[in-house]
């Protein structure tokens, strides 16, 4: 791979590199620092890493001649990656995903992953830090975030959030690749509310029911049956999803349904009702 | 120009070789426009999108012929963003160009003539002003009396201008690509973010408002949007929720939050939203 030819955001240099210690620093820097992984041919491996930095969203090209593996931390950002060259693979948790031109991967924070790449490979990354994530979720829902934010790993193929992200990222990257900083900070700040809008809504995460359009409300016997359920594992730890689950109606749903008949979230009517050492 | 997929042919207006068709097509867009055309001219090959959000619309207009548009007094703002062809509008003494490099904003009250040529294809924004007016209100803190006025000549080279358009084609890009209907709560966001844009990137009779030092809201005005907040926990917060009821402006309260808080209006409302989720 040509180092010096012209790339997406090499108005944005990371490294340039034929080294593959300065492009594990590199992830190091931004990202997480990987291990690497032994393969046949681990010595000299050209790489271009470039980070364009918004405000609390990062856009990033990387290539490299592979071939090479990584094994990389949890990290405190979310991800998506747009292959735009070569193939490779990702193991997170028990799920493997391809990565392949046309192909999207999604990664979460705090979750560790394993990618493989058998040649040449280059990729966009749209990374944003789990807080700022967590934190437009929490505005957008309203809910209180408690457990982490989880992405699914497998897209959703209709989702029109995800179809827009997957042309916005490469047309933003576009724009960045023939612009100088500094950006003016109203449209950085609408471009990153955006993409965060368009990041939560396109793929399925452990909080998308709480994005989903329509709510139903709940019916009288679900907010029973979900009182009774509190009542009977009040000495346990209760999570929305499973009152959502034993109710067979949304958490936004029994979230409503709970602020209307008993003034307080379905959470919150655990905690009192532990507070006061008993059942109903 | 029939065969490849044009901008927003999602959202066709019309479709046709006939001038009377086309000057209909018009009509239901723009407020009564008078064509002049060569005699010669007996076939157009005209091709007009327009998607309507609820008081934004983002429209695309291609003619096929050279043609001169006299436009009487409109009751909206537009904003031309040309991608191919060129021409000219004559507004208020004013000669501006169009081209891909320029365009032109029409005030409300303001009356033009613009003749293009054949291959002339153009983006158009189009908005209401009391919209703006609400936004702008929003924004500033500032009661809007006088109706916006807008600097018609634009330059897309500036950095400013070039932002607002660039963020203008990625609206049409992104809306435009889904093969499914486009939720409300998307479409909300990309109105919202290209009338801040729009407020912003222009030279307009109130951009003073937008670029002085914001004053800090007082801590009564910073409880009240907190008690706001509070009180209504399920809606989406919409920036002139809050302003209306603190009686302060969005600026001023980006700068009071960003002071007292470390944070953004947006994400203060994300804290407080959690906090309140959480026990006391």
């Amino acid at each position: 791979m040509p180092v010096n030819a012209a790339r997406p955001l090499d108005n944005f240099p990371l490294i340039r590199s034929r080294k593959l210690e300065e492009l594990q620093e590199a992830f190091a820097r931004v990202y997480a620092e990987p291990v690497v992984m032994p393969t046949r041919n681990v010595g000299e491996l050209a790489a271009v890493f470039n980070n364009c930095r918004l405000r609390r969203i990062e856009l990033a090209y990387v290539g490299f001649s592979g071939p090479v593996a990584f094994d990389f931390p949890g990290a405190a950002f979310f991800s998506l990656l747009l292959p735009v060259r070569g193939t490779g693979g990702i193991l997170s948790g028990r799920t493997a995903s391809v990565l392949s031109v046309g192909s999207a991967a999604v990664l979460s924070a705090g979750i560790g992953h394993r990618s493989t790449y058998p040649g040449a490979y280059e990729n966009m990354v749209l990374r944003v830090s789990a807080r700022t994530l967590t934190e437009k979720l929490q505005a957008m829902t309203g809910a209180t975030i408690g457990e982490p934010l989880r992405m699914r790993p497998e897209l959703p193929p209709k989702e029109p959030a995800a179809q827009m992200l997957q042309l916005y990222v490469p047309r933003l990257i576009a724009t960045l690749s023939q612009s100088h900083p500094p950006f003016p900070d109203w449209w950085i700040e609408e471009t990153e509310q955006i993409l965060m809008l368009l990041f939560l809504r396109g793929h399925r995460h452990n909080y998308s029911y709480l994005l989903e359009a329509d709510v139903a409300d709940a019916a009288p016997w679900q907010v029973r049956r979900a009182e009774e359920y509190i009542a009977a594992n009040v000495q346990r730890a209760i999570t929305l999803e499973e009152l959502a689950e034993v109710t067979g109606v949304s958490g936004l749903s029994l979230f409503r349904a709970f602020k209307q008949s008993r003034g307080c979230s379905p959470l919150e009517f655990v905690k009192r009702l532990r507070a006061r050492g008993c059942g109903l | 120009m029939t065969c490849a997929a044009r901008p927003l042919d999602r959202f066709p207006l019309v479709r046709t070789q006939n001038v009377d068709e086309m000057y209909a097509a018009m009509e239901r867009v723009y407020t009564r426009p008078r064509l002049e055309l060569p005699a010669s001219t007996r076939k157009v090959d005209a091709a007009l999108n327009y998607l309507p959000m609820s008081h934004i619309g983002l429209g695309y207009t291609t003619y096929g012929v050279d043609l001169t548009i006299a436009y009487p007094e409109s009751h909206r703002v537009c904003q031309s963003f040309p991608i191919a062809g060129c021409g000219e509008v004559k507004s208020g003494g004013l000669d501006c160009r169009l081209d891909p490099g320029h365009g032109v904003v029409a005030s409300p009250g303001a009356t033009s003539t613009t003749r293009i040529n054949g291959r002339f294809q153009n983006i158009l924004l189009v908005m209401e002003p009391a919209a703006l007016a609400r936004k702008l209100s929003a924004l500033t803190g500032q009661s809007i009396g006088s109706p916006i006025r807008c600097e018609p000549v634009q330059d897309y080279t500036r950095p400013a201008a070039k932002a607002l358009r660039e963020h203008v084609l990625c609206a049409v890009a992104l809306l435009n690509a889904p093969p499914v209907t486009i939720p409300e709560t998307l479409l909300a966001a990309f109105e919202e973010s290209l009338a801040v844009i729009f407020l912003r990137a222009n030279r307009h009779n109130y951009s003073h408002l937008l670029e002085g030092e914001a004053k800090y809201a007082a801590p009564w005005q910073v409880r009240r949007g907190e008690d706001y907040v509070a009180a209504t926990p399920d809606e989406p917060m919409a920036l002139e929720a809050l302003t209306e009821v603190t009686g302060v402006s969005a600026l001023s309260l980006l700068r009071s939050f960003k002071a007292r808080h470390g944070c953004s209006p947006r994400q203060f409302i994300a804290q407080l939203r959690a906090s309140r989720r959480r026990p006391q």
